[in-house]
């Protein structure tokens, strides 16, 4: 080929005539000619290391064109690969025949990748001495690699021709222990520079020319090549940046001539230092640096002149140096070109995988490293064993813990590197486990701005890079990354591989309750996995800080327990797993009827009466110790061995946590009563889960839950029905037959009393006197153990003593007697009666002269003289106790309850069924010691909507009130609204026009369509039981119920729970088996609260109407008065607030995950209304578009169908991203949200500042 | 065909019945014609009940008769899946076991009115090996969606019109044969029968009628009108080996070439089909190991999955292609040719 023309070397168009080159390569000129005389560089005392490529290549034609000055030396290092023929130098020109300037295409030779030829040539055009360190490849060049003494000649080194033995040199520890790495792609190509830089030692030479920073200046690298301009252009100024050479950018004409030598960004520079070289670095003189700024892309990077399909870096500097002998040479990394890079593949077929996974698993356990091949193990031995140094095992090791642990290996050995990668210090100038460690080895980074670690190798070595593709996808399978993050300075971690996003500011926004010892208020939709959120937050925080607050978990049902506990359990196998065996125990608590395993009594079926029979074998007076040895049969086995135990101190559960199944399990393998165990472990146990009542009514809170301390967290989930609970925990109604029956009670009392005083008239005594010292010990152990406060017994009793009347136990029955008498007469009163609780005192005492002080006494009164009684069949005492607990409250409370009296059941009645209701108008009255005794409080729920109503309803001021959105991949749910049939009447439940035959026939028409078009199960509510019987009467009417069954089975909810669960069950089996099924449900039953309708169980629910409470309610009027006097919360708005909290918890019965899907029918003109709708929780509200709030039925069902058509199409984009995200993401999000809140911060200052 | 049928036609114009029935009709043609050794049976369900309309058959004029005769338009009462996936059951136990047994359902309604346990019914098909694949007409069924999983078929809800052809053609080519169990296949006796022109009419076998060309059996010598079909005589099942072809290659295609990632050096230099030369992959690409190498991958394999014609995308691909049975390389241009033309792979059969 004949050499190409200058024009047409340059004949690209952006070169033609520009000046860029010209002063590039002025740059570079005058950069070699004061680098070298700073660094006072002669002819004989410097050596270039002469890659053969394109910089070198320039550094030497350029000295060479820059007489006096002229290199002598050069060094190179070549791993010749086995088949490896020295090829003749050109078909045109002999060695000596090059001349400067001379073109030749290198492109095709076939061993352009190897530095060898090409040093040579470049040697040779410039009449340098070549010195080649020549390795064989196999067997010598892992020699080259050896760290034992064994193997220590390196090869054959030419040296001015003369061959020379090398010994005493090994390479690769020296690379390792001076650039403190065990980085292989660092190590191959600094091991062969440093055998270049020994060579030059040997030569007696004392300095060196590198080409290093050529190719981050001008863009050489293979990546940036697809960079757009402003990227590449960053890319150079970071560089420029990090290197520090900025400052001489502003200060042009001030050359540093020593700048260059601080820099150890190229691994050249600590070599050199190690050999006792000095290194000359001309491009990293500031000429060089300001020239290379000038240069964009275009400049920098562009196709070969003769083959457009090459695509060049440094093109600037091609064109500048037209000489360059290696002008055309492709780019290759320092490795590739002296052979190194083959080195990989000799390890990897020095070590079989099981073994190298075995060491990796070592290393993992012992160090806390991640090794990703033989290569890298073998580096990581060498640089363990130079700077590794055992130290004793500290007792207190930090807590961090290194995210990423190996799957392989028993769990014990994936966390023995808790404790020895602890025991390790490294004697290394980076340090371990700093402010910003490597995610794989745990070295600290250089730069915040640097994903790639420099000590082990790792890319990406931090989270917040995603890194789709490429060689950490072989990680993934051999490391699994934790789902562990940290809110704050708490590591938090999550048992699942990715997180919903409102998981995340859930998580995140308790923790700031948490942190600020407050109450908070937090609203997520249904499925999107608060319960397990909520845990994996609190037990990290408990495991996390040294107070360990104590978890109690409330929920409703004993299902919902199961599944917190179930949940619950797998969060601990998880950190199990990870961070190791911690001292914690989870424990659930529920009634005797669900946790006794007594041979006999377990098989009872009511509570009431398991409750009495282990009372009749438990309690302290039947334990004696004649029956004991006499009657053993008399007691309870289990309970026997469980006092015996705790007498002993071995009752002590081991750590773990254990779902009632479990506690069962348990007790029966260690023959111990589990109900009672449970009770005792409640003190020491880090989670408790149990039912909202044993916190808030407070006849069990006194006895089960009151020795938990002040810094517990408490945690009420399903929340939205909370004030309802505690109105109705200290509301008592009385009826007849209670009072018939408290008759009886009395009696047998009185019979008892007789019993006893002709006996044993001695514990009587004792009982008396006792109760004149009055209620001073429970007093003192309130004031000692900080009791919770029991609101049946106010504070200011506890300075009284029972009063004189009642002292006496004849005296007190007789007391009761007269009260119960009284009660009946106030019975037979034959209108209502609505008073508050001051007026009927005054009533009692002018017609019973019972003043109310000894009423306030009865309930204490009467638990003490059954104790004393030694009864054990409570169960007879039910009603007296009811009884008891009515006078205590109605004399104790004057606000906030009322007494009604109803006479009839209905207004139309005419048989009268009397009802005393003596109930409760003011929830902050059961949650006040509540809120006062615990710090924090968190009321969690799916539907908590409006939430500025549950503080006031509830008497505390929260910290944190949050309503979280779901985010989802597709709108899984459609809330559709249908304000008129498809005769456009109105809709409505409105009790005035709800049995009109237009509205009857068009919801039945809603009911029908939606049948016909909704696959499956669809769900359907009513305001009330009444209006579901009388509309379904009328459907039958209508002929509408028969064509309904053609398409569906009909099932209904009744009163009557076992009737109603036969229905739901046969209600699953028709959605199982495609005959399709309607339930018929009522908004505030069961089946509204507890019951999930997942996937085809609910694919649709319709709410026809408004669930409005039954307005005309005595008990519900009273209420909105007192809310309306006291709190000012107006009728309407709570009617609406409670009527739509129902509403949304029937729709949201239908979506129960972020794979489910459903439709939401809303059935009522008046769901049109904004004041209406914005009473919904904000996640319906969001999908609720205007197209859907004002259809009428014909639309809807279109609507529905089109929905229901695209919700069956296979759902095949990955969530990830949108609703869920991997720990990556969170990282992100975390980093993200850190910069909001910096922001937040600078934005608040400001003002200040000004 | 039970009275959802009667429904609004919604996107299936004109009406859902006859949108339907015409595409079944050119399902049955499609089918036949891809598959001519295959056989269908037409059932229809309704009153709760189901019916045959046509025994099984390769003979697509009986279906599309079938199809159009007036008593069995008339959509009556409601489905039944149990009772039709019984009769289909039943229908397919005689189908040997070299063919695979399966059932299309299409189905409008959204319940079922079953006579038993429809659970005892899907056990059944498990065990008789017969594939049950639905294509729902409005919503998605909990319990079709079970069928389909159980039995292994794939479950569909159509969108409209077009969403329906589109499925039905995906379930014309039959399902791949799995894995290895064709080693037990038994033998088929199979005739290739030999064509003639016949001088003077001569009375076919199968429908007694003059013709002047056919076949003739080779085993008995009768004379046959059409192919594919059984012996009326001898009945030894009669293909030609265009036929047989057609019907293996769905059964048995060719695996799926991988991408060969770039290396530094290839096992080989040409295609093995074509014989023509790779493009030369230069050194610096075939570089992995270098530090710019990995911080070049992600903006690599973006621009491959983004722009995917990008220069830089394409000059990073190594344009081999492999057979993962035979391990030979071929181009591109081959590759296609290999699976959309030829159906079979060059290399795998140059080894046999």
């Amino acid at each position: 080929m004949p050499p190409l023309s200058e024009e047409q070397v340059l004949h690209d168009k952006h070169f033609a005539g520009s000046k860029l080159a010209g002063i590039v390569r002025q740059a570079v000129k005058r950069a070699l000619k004061e680098a070298l005389e700073a660094a006072g560089a002669t002819a004989d005392n410097t050596a270039l290391i002469l890659s053969g490529g394109l910089d070198t290549s320039i550094l030497a034609d350029a000295a060479t064109a820059l007489q006096p000055f002229r290199f002598t030396h050069a060094a190179t290092t070549a791993v010749l690969p086995p088949d490896y023929r020295e090829q003749p130098i050109s078909t045109t020109s002999s060695s000596s025949k090059i001349r400067a300037g001379e073109i030749v295409d290198l492109r095709a030779e076939l061993d352009a990748r190897l530095d060898l030829p090409h040093a040579r040539r470049v040697a040779a055009a410039n009449g340098i001495e070549l010195h080649a360190v020549e390795i064989a490849a196999g067997e010598a060049m892992s020699r080259l690699m050896r760290d034992d003494g064994a193997g220590a000649d390196v090869g054959t080194v030419i040296v001015g021709g003369v061959e020379q033995e090398e010994t005493e040199f090994r390479p690769l520890p020296f690379c390792v222990g001076t650039l403190q790495t065990f980085d292989p792609m660092d190590l191959r190509g600094s091991v062969g520079l440093a055998v270049a830089l020994r060579a030059v030692r040997r030569l007696g030479l004392t300095r060196v020319v590198t080409g290093d920073a050529a190719d981050e200046l001008f863009g050489g690298y293979a990546f940036l090549t697809r960079l757009t301009d402003a990227q590449l252009r960053a890319w150079i100024a970071r560089f420029i940046k990090n290197e520090h050479l900025e400052s001489e950018l502003e200060n042009e004409d001030s050359v540093r001539n020593d700048s260059y030598n601080k820099h150890a960004t190229f691994s050249s520079v600590p070599l050199c230092h190690a050999l006792g070289l000095q290194i000359v670095q001309p491009y990293l003189h500031s000429a060089v640096v300001s020239a290379a700024v000038k240069c964009h892309k275009i400049d920098l990077i562009a196709a070969d002149p003769l083959d457009p399909s090459l695509i060049h870096g440094k093109f600037v500097l091609r064109a500048a140096f037209p000489e360059a002998t290696s002008r055309w040479r492709r780019k290759v990394p320092l490795e590739t070109g002296c052979g190194t890079s083959q080195i990989g593949q000799v390890f990897a077929s020095s070590m079989p995988s099981h073994i190298l996974s075995q060491n990796i698993d070592h290393v993992y356990s012992k160090y806390g490293i991640v090794i990703r091949d033989a290569e890298h193990l073998y580096y990581f031995r060498i640089f363990a064993r130079l700077f590794a140094e055992e130290i004793p095992p500290d007792p207190k090791f930090p807590r961090e813990v290194v995210d990423v642990v190996a799957l392989t290996g028993s769990a014990t050995e994936r966390f023995a590197h808790n404790l020895s990668a602890q025991s390790i210090k490294w004697n290394t100038a980076i340090p371990r486990f700093g402010s910003d460690p490597c995610i794989k080895c745990g070295f600290q980074l250089e730069r915040k701005d640097e994903y790639f670690c420099k000590t082990c190798g790792a890319w990406p070595a931090r989270h917040g890079v995603w890194f789709n593709g490429g060689k950490e996808k072989q990680f993934i399978g051999f490391f699994v990354l934790i789902m562990k993050f940290y809110l704050d300075d708490l590591p938090v971690l999550f048992p699942y591989e990715s997180i919903y996003p409102e998981q995340y500011a859930y998580m995140r926004d308790m923790k700031k309750a948490l942190d600020a010892k407050g109450h908070c208020l937090l609203e997520s939709p249904s499925g999107t996995g608060k319960t397990v959120s909520l845990l994996s937050l609190i037990v990290s925080y408990q495991q996390h800080y040294p107070e360990k607050r104590k978890l109690i978990y409330c929920s409703r049902t004993v299902p919902e327990i199961e599944k917190a506990l179930a949940e619950l359990q797998r969060l601990m196998e998880y950190r199990k797993r990870y961070v190791g065996n911690e001292q914690f125990l989870g424990l659930g608590l529920t009634s005797r009827r669900n946790l006794c395993i007594h041979s006999e009594i377990s098989k009872e079926k009511r509570g009431n009466v398991v409750d009495a029979r282990c009372r009749s074998l438990t309690a302290p007076w039947v334990r004696t110790e004649t029956t004991k040895i006499q009657h053993p049969d008399q007691l309870c086995e289990y309970f026997e061995n469980l006092e015996a135990a705790d007498i002993e101190g071995t009752a002590a559960m081991p750590s773990g946590v254990y779902t009632l199944d479990d506690l069962k399990e348990y007790g029966k393998e260690k023959k111990q009563c589990p109900y009672f165990l449970s009770r005792k472990m409640l003190s020491s146990a880090n989670v408790v889960i149990y039912s909202y009542h044993y916190l808030l009514d407070p006849k069990v809170a006194t006895m089960v839950s009151r020795e938990l301390s002040k810094d517990c967290i408490v945690v009420f989930d399903e929340a939205h029905n909370i004030d309802n609970v505690c109105t109705e925990s200290l509301s008592v109604d009385l009826t007849r037959p209670i009072l018939d029956a408290s008759t009886r009670s009395i009696t047998a009392l009185a019979e008892k009393i007789e019993d006893l005083k002709a006996n044993n008239s001695e514990k009587l005594q004792n009982e008396y006197n006792r109760l004149v010292e009055g209620l001073k010990e429970v007093q003192e152990a309130r004031n000692a153990e900080e009791l919770m406060a029991n609101p049946v017994l106010p504070d200011d009793i506890l300075n009284d003593a029972v009063p004189g009347n009642i002292r006496r136990a004849e005296h007190f029955v007789a007391f009761l007697r007269r009260f119960i008498e009284y009660l009946k007469t106030r019975m037979r009163v034959m209108h209502v009666v609505a008073e508050s609780p001051v007026s009927f005192l005054q009533h009692v005492r002018e017609i019973t002269f019972i003043e109310r002080k000894p009423l306030r006494f009865c309930s204490e009164r009467l638990s003490s003289l059954i104790r004393t009684l030694e009864l054990t069949d409570l169960s007879d005492y039910g009603a007296l106790s009811k009884v008891a607990a009515f006078a205590t409250l109605v004399s104790t409370y004057q606000k906030g309850f009322m007494l009604i009296l109803e006479p009839f059941e209905n207004d139309h009645d005419t048989i009268p069924n009397p009802v005393l209701h003596l109930t409760c108008l003011d929830a902050t009255l059961a949650m006040k010691p509540v809120f006062e005794r615990f710090s924090s409080v968190v009321i969690t729920s799916g539907t908590l909507s409006p939430m500025e109503l549950y503080p006031t309803l509830l008497g505390f001021k929260p910290v944190v009130v949050e309503s979280y959105m779901m985010t989802l991949a597709r709108n899984c749910f459609l809330p559709l609204t249908i304000t008129r049939g498809s005769d456009q009447v109105a809709i409505s439940s409105k009790f005035e026009v709800r049995n009109d035959l237009a509205i009857v026939r068009n919801y039945g028409n809603i009911l029908l369509e939606f049948a016909k078009c909704v696959p499956d199960g669809l769900v359907c509510f009513f305001p009330s039981y009444l209006y579901l019987e009388s509309i379904v009467a009328s459907w039958n009417e209508l002929g509408m119920l028969q064509d309904l069954l053609k398409y569906k089975l009909v099932f209904i909810e009744t009163p009557d729970a076992a009737e109603t669960s036969l229905a739901l069950e046969n209600y699953r089996k028709a959605c199982d088996n495609g005959r399709g099924a309607v339930l018929l449900s009522v908004a505030r039953g069961k089946v509204s609260e507890g019951v999930d309708f997942d996937h085809n169980y609910g694919r649709a629910v319709i709410l026809f109407g408004i669930p409005y409470q039954y307005t005309e309610s005595r008990i519900l009027k009273a209420r909105l008065e007192y809310l309306r006097d006291n709190f000012k919360v107006r009728e309407n708005d709570f009617l609406t607030f409670d009527a739509m909290r129902h509403g949304a918890q029937c729709v949201g019965r239908v979506l129960r995950g972020k794979s489910d899907y459903g439709l939401m029918v809303f059935a009522d003109k008046r769901f049109a209304r904004a004041d209406k709708r914005a009473k919904l929780p904000k996640w319906i509200q969001v999908e609720m578009s205007e197209a859907y709030v004002n259809l009428s039925t014909d639309m809807a069902v279109a609507t529905a169908k089109k929905f229901l058509r695209s919700m069956a199409q296979p759902f095949e984009h990955s969530q990830l991203g949108i609703s869920l995200w991997d720990d990556k993401l969170l990282a992100e999000n975390i980093a993200k949200d850190k910069g909001k809140r910096r922001r937040a911060q600078i934005n608040d200052d400001d003002p200040m500042n000004e | 065909m039970s009275e959802a049928m009667l429904g609004p036609a919604d996107s299936l114009p004109p009406s859902r019945l006859e949108c339907i029935l015409s595409a079944l009709e050119t399902f049955t043609q499609e089918f036949l014609v891809v598959n001519p050794l295959g056989s269908i049976g037409l059932i229809e369900t309704r009153d709760g009940g189901a019916e045959k309309l046509t025994e099984m058959t390769g003979n697509g004029n009986e279906h599309v008769a079938a199809i159009k005769a007036k008593p069995n338009r008339e959509p009556r009462g409601e489905p039944s899946l149990q009772n039709s996936l019984e009769i289909a059951r039943r229908s397919l136990l005689h189908v040997p076991s070299h063919g695979s047994r399966e059932i299309l359902i299409l189905y409008s309604a959204l319940n079922t009115c079953d006579p038993g346990n429809i659970f005892e019914t899907i056990e059944a098909l498990k065990t008789d090996n017969i594939r049950v694949s639905i294509i729902g007409l409005a919503a998605e069924m909990q319990i079709c969606k079970r069928i389909c999983k159980e039995t292994k078929g794939v479950y569909n809800v159509i969108l409209n019109e077009m969403h329906l052809k589109e499925v039905l053609a995906e379930h014309v080519a039959p399902p791949v044969v799995e894995s290895e169990i064709d080693t037990g296949l038994a033998m088929i006796e199979m005739g290739f029968p030999s064509s003639i022109v016949f001088d003077i009419p001569t009375l076919c076998a199968n429908h007694q009628k003059r013709t002047q060309t056919g076949y003739e059996c080779p085993r008995c010598k009768t004379t046959i009108c059409e192919l594919p079909t059984d012996c009326p005589v001898c009945s030894l099942t009669l293909v030609s080996s265009v036929l047989l072809a057609r019907s293996y290659h769905h059964l048995f295609p060719v695996p799926t070439y991988k991408e060969v990632p770039l290396a530094a050096t290839y096992s080989s230099l040409n295609c093995r089909a074509c014989s023509m030369p790779f493009p030369v992959i230069t050194a610096e690409e075939s570089v992995t190991n270098t530090r710019e190498a990995v911080d070049n991958l992600a903006p690599k394999k973006a621009s491959i999955l983004g722009s995917g014609t990008s220069t830089q995308g394409l000059a990073a691909s190594s344009s081999r292609y492999q057979c993962v049975k035979c391990k030979e390389y071929f181009c591109l241009e081959c590759d296609l040719y290999a699976h959309e033309t030829l159906h079979n792979c060059v290399g795998c059969l140059g080894k046999i």
